[in-house]
């Protein structure tokens, strides 16, 4: 009986660490689109998203509307129907796992490299993307990086304007860059 | 010149800045003062959540980008990425996150867990069970203050 005791002890931090799950409610985002009419810029701090160790799972929520623009107008633009429709659809959904999960010890503090392969859902579209992120551990805590780009905005049915004079205003490729910091979930 | 022409050119003259006037305040337009508007719906956060479980959809109808406020008890006061306070109404379903300003976040300096709260704020994201995150996500009110 002293030895199971003793067993546990040992076992069971890193098993409880390992089934733990990770949360972050104000994940930030920043999304760049560059062409020669112009450059749009907009930050988003209300990121909802998830890590689940023992499954690899990631999951994030992103609520359209919250994506702030330097430009008023442009804020306006991109919350209208033919663009994100945010009414219709209040949020960008990623829902994915990590595919190389034995890469990440998550009891130990450190810097891992993961790929993480899922559905990116924009405006009911959903594509299949595989991108790399950054996970750092430290102490009860992660923040995970990314950046990456999404392609052919155009393919979730994000309208370009319709008028051939203002469809070169926005980008085909949307650069996006991502920081979390996630705590467990109690 | 005959006077048709130079009524026309008058006419003309002024569509041209009234329209161009115009294009430029647009273009320059300012962002909205969500304080500096009149709260549409005032509720228990209870109410708002539990409108949203019901139906997600009727209620972003109702509520997406209109300024709400809510009343609820403090749960918990944190800050995100941007230096913004974040103050959560935890409700028995799920919660609503209140995030404030620069130009506010010293009205959370006299909050503590525990206190009941009113705030006003525009809504972001209605609250909701979300499958994917299996997890409830909390409404996002954002531009908020604490009305006295």
């Amino acid at each position: 009986m002293k030895k199971l005791a003793l067993i546990l002890m040992i076992v069971l931090p890193a098993a409880l660490f390992a089934q733990d799950k990770f949360i972050t409610r104000n994940g930030h985002v920043d999304i760049y689109s560059h062409t020669v009419a112009e450059d749009i810029r907009a930050n988003n701090d209300k990121v909802t998203a998830t890590i689940v160790p023992s499954t690899g799972k990631m999951v994030f929520s992103i609520p359209v509307r919250s994506f702030e623009f330097p430009k008023a107008l442009m804020q306006r633009h991109f919350n209208q129907k033919n663009f994100m429709s945010s009414k219709k659809y209040p949020k960008i959904k990623f829902k994915g796992f990590i595919s190389n999960p034995t890469d990440v010890k998550w009891d130990t503090d450190g810097t891992y490299k993961v790929n993480v392969t899922g559905d990116l859902t924009i405006r009911d579209v959903t594509k299949k993307i595989t991108e790399t992120g950054t996970l750092i551990i430290t102490g009860d805590k992660i923040i995970a990086h990314t950046k990456f780009t999404v392609k052919m905005i155009g393919d979730y049915g994000v309208g370009k304007p319709k008028s051939k004079k203002k469809k070169d205003n926005v980008a085909d490729d949307i650069e996006v860059n991502y920081k979390g910091i996630y705590h467990v979930k109690k | 010149m005959n006077k048709t022409v130079k009524i026309g050119l008058i006419v003309v003259l002024i569509g041209v800045v009234l329209g161009g006037s115009y294009a430029l305040y647009l273009f320059n337009m300012p962002h909205r003062d969500i304080q500096g508007e009149d709260a549409k719906f005032k509720m228990e956060a209870e109410t708002f959540v539990n409108e949203f479980i019901a139906d997600g959809t009727a209620s972003t109808t109702k509520y997406l980008n209109q300024v709400v406020e809510i009343s609820g008890k403090v749960a918990e006061i944190s800050e995100d990425l941007k230096k913004q306070k974040v103050v959560l109404l935890k409700t028995e379903k799920a919660g609503i996150n209140c995030t404030f300003m620069e130009s506010t976040n010293k009205s959370c300096a006299s909050l503590k867990v525990g206190d009941i709260v009113k705030i006003k704020g525009v809504v972001n994201l209605g609250p909701s069970y979300d499958e994917d995150l299996e997890e409830a996500e909390y409404g996002v009110f954002e531009k908020c203050d604490v009305v006295k």
